[in-house]
């Protein structure tokens, strides 16, 4: 049994650290501000190849462990939540049905170039009556000659306004719930694809999210992604327990920068004489958002440590998640308390926290779902 | 053309430092960094290997594990090759030992040019450059704000900061050349890069361990400078009258005006 | 000239030395009372003769380096003709202000000479008549180390400006000429560019005065630069506002800038980031101006103004005129 990071992992998390300190810090409070996508970082941080960190070397990747991916998710939340969403969904969620299944046309086209960050890569699965309910979507894709019709309308696409293409979450048979799921392939400028409404958000201010409107959509079969029809769900689980750690990582980078607010000021507030961190209550509330983060952190390595040996990581991935979450919300709530009515004010950043924790609720999955999930798990049919 | 960059791992500025017994040395937390004029010195480096074809940029430490870190950081930013000097962990190292021993393994390679950083900042000695160019015989120029190859290779001309005026002055090569901050911004390394700094392998080699010349102080030990009393806020009801009051703070009480 | 003596290199533009120089010949003078020594300044170059004249009060003996061309104080004749010198007279101790101009020969000096030495030096005792024990700052002024000398002279000291007191004295010691050789170095001075300027140098200066982000624009520096006028003093500039091109960066203080530490130091809208405090930390008194009351600067100040220094500038501008 090893806790450390090994001397690698260390390198690349300070490399990471870097180049959010430099790159993307400074600016977190503008795109927060300004809630306009952040182009110039947005091409200037994907020059330096950190998109393709999950992906082959011979695609632009550095083949990186999950433990490194969940590090790499940590430190660049930490700087920015609005840019960091931005940059997962080309990371992760974006592009990896276009790996996994994609021609090597598909690949030249899409997936090299979304590695890149010279295209904008999204994935749709929730409707307006269907989010955690994957069973109740209505986006259709019917067979025409030799490929596919999609139709229906998405919502709360990250990057959906702004994508070149998108992984779409269609079924072939409506009314046979999971079983009819599948993932198709639709790229900017196909007839009929077009962006609807932008959503104005609490938090995660400067990702563009909103609707995608497919309006009888004809694509080509080999936008058809994975051969067998009907796999949808199962391909899904490839990622789905990544996914969960990967938000747990993200709510390890918003405790990370909140945190490291309140300490500071803790250290720098004077009342009665004395800086506030002298103080047993201000004190205690550090201690423990220390403590709590220190376990969230132990659980989203562990999960994504089995990910790496190939264990079974379902129940460990929706525990890190949720678990992580929960101390995200706590921190940022005890931060603003630390800030006292500073906490409250739009020039400092805990009110920044404050709002873009609330989005950890629901991407990875509800508590809700994740607590009747693991019950279930846990407890068994009975 | 063979560069070598002499680097050098130092704590970062925020790293936890605490005082030994009896002052007898620092604890240091192990947060390490490539010391800042080196990473100019490497980034001055990879510049003239990017503009040049034939250019080899070679990474030197000295010193104990740590020194790892800043070769994988200057591998990181794209140099070709590291070079780990193995030494011991210490506490305050003499810079004429640190600067004879790098130049006993400098002499083993082929080297054009030379450079580091203008001072570490954790020792801040300033001196390990110029001892380089001594052990070696070569010209040293620095604090560089500006190096330039002549089209022959055969020399360079460097713009040194002396403090207060500028010189722009030229030396046949090898020469061991100091960076000065705003000689070249070090850059944030591509993944690529990073991944290089992850696998290194450093070439080890041991120091020579013929007696070094000339050491001639030994530790006595480390101090804390006393801290500062805590703040006096000056009063005043706008801003003429707390001028007024810190001006009469600063001639009756501080007396330094 | 006798053996064993103490010396100190006079620093020196043109024949006008830098401040610091009062400062060595003072501490050297008290070394030199002490110990019976000789006490000898050395000035080299072009007009070295206008900078020995200044320096007469402190030293027994002034040494005025000459040569047949104009050459600058630090040109290869002058530090061959000292490693010669040194080797003549075997001075127990060489001192010169730890600057970027003497950390170009004093090295190399120490590696001809076979003696190591210490640059940054900020304190010096003599122990058993003998021994010199200096002090000098770590890790940005953090901690100091302790070393003591363990081989025999000549010591080789590089001295940190304002490290101590100038000291004046009423003697005039006698002015000896030596001429030396020329010599080519392997260097070649294509141009020289003095920087423009008033005022003291920055690490030398009694009194400075430094912006930060707070300053809000490089065009608030004018306040600073009247301020520093009327002070006597010199501008100082955090890293950010030297990074955003508001300042040269030959005026940041800090961790990649200059160290300073003078009698007063004040820091207008400066947070007080590690980075900058490891550069004036060691300043005798701090003042410090900012808007935020929870500013990191306070921390490390003795005097503390929580104002709008837009506001409290022009008021100390106004006041320090009045008071002539």
């Amino acid at each position: 049994m090893d806790f450390r990071l090994s001397p690698e992992q260390e390198f690349f998390q300070r490399a990471v650290a870097e180049a959010v300190d430099r790159m993307v810090t400074p600016l977190a409070q503008e795109i927060d501000e300004k809630d306009q996508f952040p182009w110039e970082l947005w091409r200037e941080f994907a020059a330096l190849g950190y998109l393709g960190i999950r992906y082959p070397e011979e695609l632009g990747g550095m083949n990186a462990d999950k433990v490194s991916c969940m590090l790499f998710y940590e430190e660049l939340t930490r700087g920015s939540v609005g840019f960091a969403q931005s940059v997962i969904m080309n990371a992760l969620m974006g592009t990896h049905f276009l790996y996994r299944f994609g021609s090597q046309s598909i690949r030249e086209r899409c997936l090299i170039p979304a590695i890149q960050g010279q295209k904008i890569a999204t994935i749709c699965f929730t409707e307006d009556q269907s989010g955690s309910d994957l069973a109740a979507t209505r986006t259709t894709a019917t067979r025409a000659g030799q490929g596919w019709v999609i139709q229906g309308t998405k919502m709360w696409i990250t990057n959906g306004p702004l994508c070149d293409f998108a992984t779409v979450l269609a079924t072939t048979q409506p009314g046979s719930g999971m079983k009819g799921l599948n993932f198709f392939l639709v790229e900017k400028g196909t007839p009929g694809f077009s962006p609807g409404q932008v959503i104005h958000k609490l938090g995660c201010r400067g990702t563009v999210t909103g609707e995608l409107v497919f309006d009888k959509v004809s694509i080509p079969e080999e936008n058809l992604l994975g051969g067998e029809l009907g796999k949808g769900m199962v391909y899904l689980g490839e990622i789905l327990n990544e996914v969960r750690a990967m938000t747990g990582a993200m709510a390890l980078g918003i405790s990370r920068a909140a945190f490291d607010e309140g300490l500071q000021y803790a250290r720098k507030r004077v009342a009665f004489g004395n800086p506030i961190g002298a103080y047993q209550l201000i004190r205690a509330k550090i201690a423990e958002m220390a403590t709590e983060i220190q376990a969230a952190r132990l659980m989203v390595h562990y999960a994504a440590w089995r990910m790496d040996q190939g264990l079974d990581c379902r129940n460990e991935a929706a525990m890190a998640k949720m678990f992580a979450t929960e101390v995200c919300l706590k921190v940022v709530d005890e931060v603003t308390r630390i800030y006292g009515a500073n906490g409250f004010a739009q020039e400092y950043s805990p009110q920044r926290f404050f709002r873009d924790a609330r989005f950890l609720l629901y991407g990875g999955g509800t508590h809700e779902i994740l607590k009747d999930f693991l019950g279930r798990q846990i407890v068994g049919k009975a | 053309m063979d560069i070598f960059v002499l680097v050098k791992t130092v704590p970062e500025a925020e790293a936890r430092m605490e005082l030994l017994a009896q002052g007898s040395g620092l604890r240091v937390e192990e947060k390490w960094e490539l010391n800042f004029f080196d990473a100019v010195a490497v980034e001055q480096a990879i510049r003239m290997k990017e503009t040049m074809p034939g250019v080899t940029v070679t990474a030197l430490s000295y010193g104990p594990r740590s020194a790892l870190e800043g070769l994988r950081k200057a591998v990181a930013m794209g140099t070709d090759r590291a070079i780990h000097l193995e030494g011991p962990e210490l506490p305050w190292a003499e810079p004429m030992e640190v600067a004879w021993i790098l130049s006993q393994a400098l002499r083993k390679e082929q080297h054009d040019l030379i450079l580091c950083g203008r001072k570490a900042t954790d020792d801040e000695a300033g001196q390990v450059g110029p001892m380089v160019a001594g052990f070696l015989g070569v010209p040293y120029l620095g604090p560089a704000l500006s190096l330039e190859l002549e089209k022959s290779q055969g020399a360079i001309q460097v713009v040194r900061d002396l403090g207060g005026a500028r010189e722009r002055v030229r030396c046949p090569l090898p020469a061991v050349v100091s960076a000065q901050k705003g000689l070249a911004e070090p850059r944030v390394p591509t993944i690529q890069g990073v991944m290089k700094g992850m696998r290194l392998q450093p070439e080890k080699m041991s120091p020579e361990a013929q007696k070094i010349p000339g050491s001639g102080w030994s530790l006595r030990g480390f101090l804390q400078p006393p801290g500062r009393p805590p703040v006096c806020l000056v009063e005043g009801q706008d801003a003429v009258s707390k001028a007024r009051e810190l001006l009469r703070l600063l001639r009756e009480e501080a007396k330094v005006l | 000239m006798e053996k064993g003596g103490i010396w100190v290199w006079v620093e020196h533009w043109e024949g006008s030395e830098r401040a610091v120089v009062h400062e060595l010949l003072g501490k050297a003078r008290e070394l030199a009372d002490c110990t019976g020594r000789q006490l000898t300044a050395l000035v080299a170059g072009s007009k070295a003769l206008e900078a020995a004249e200044r320096i007469q009060g402190n030293p027994d003996l002034v040494l005025v380096l000459e040569t047949e061309g104009h050459h600058q104080p630090e040109a290869p004749p002058f530090i061959h003709a000292l490693e010669g010198l040194c080797r003549q007279w075997s001075p127990f101790l060489l001192m010169a202000p730890c600057t970027l101009r003497s950390l170009q020969w004093m090295p190399a000096l120490a590696v001809a000479l076979g003696r190591s030495m210490v640059s940054e030096v900020t304190g010096l005792e003599l122990q058993e008549g003998e021994k010199l024990l200096v002090r000098k700052p770590m890790h940005g002024g953090r901690f100091l180390v302790e070393l003591h000398s363990c081989a025999s002279p000549p010591h080789l000291l590089a001295i940190r400006p304002r490290a101590f007191p100038r000291k004046k004295a009423q003697r005039t010691a006698q002015i000896e000429k030596i001429r030396v050789e020329e010599c080519q170095g392997a260097l070649e001075v294509l141009e020289f560019l003095q920087d423009s300027g008033s005022g003291p140098e920055l690490a030398e200066a009694a009194v400075v005065v430094a912006g930060g982000r707070g300053m809000g624009g490089p065009e608030s520096f004018k306040m600073l630069e009247e301020l520093a006028g009327l002070m006597g003093g010199a501008v100082g500039a955090s890293r950010s506002v030297v990074d955003s091109g508001w300042r040269p960066a030959s005026q940041q203080v800090g961790k990649s800038g200059k160290t300073v530490s003078p009698d007063l130091y004040m820091g207008f809208g400066i947070s007080g980031a590690i980075h900058h405090i490891m550069g004036m930390d060691s300043s005798k008194v701090v003042v410090a101006v900012n808007s935020d009351p929870n500013a990191l600067i306070f921390q490390h100040a003795d005097y503390g103004v929580v104002e709008d220094l837009h506001e409290l500038l022009p008021a100390l501008i106004q006041e320090l005129r009045k008071g002539g």
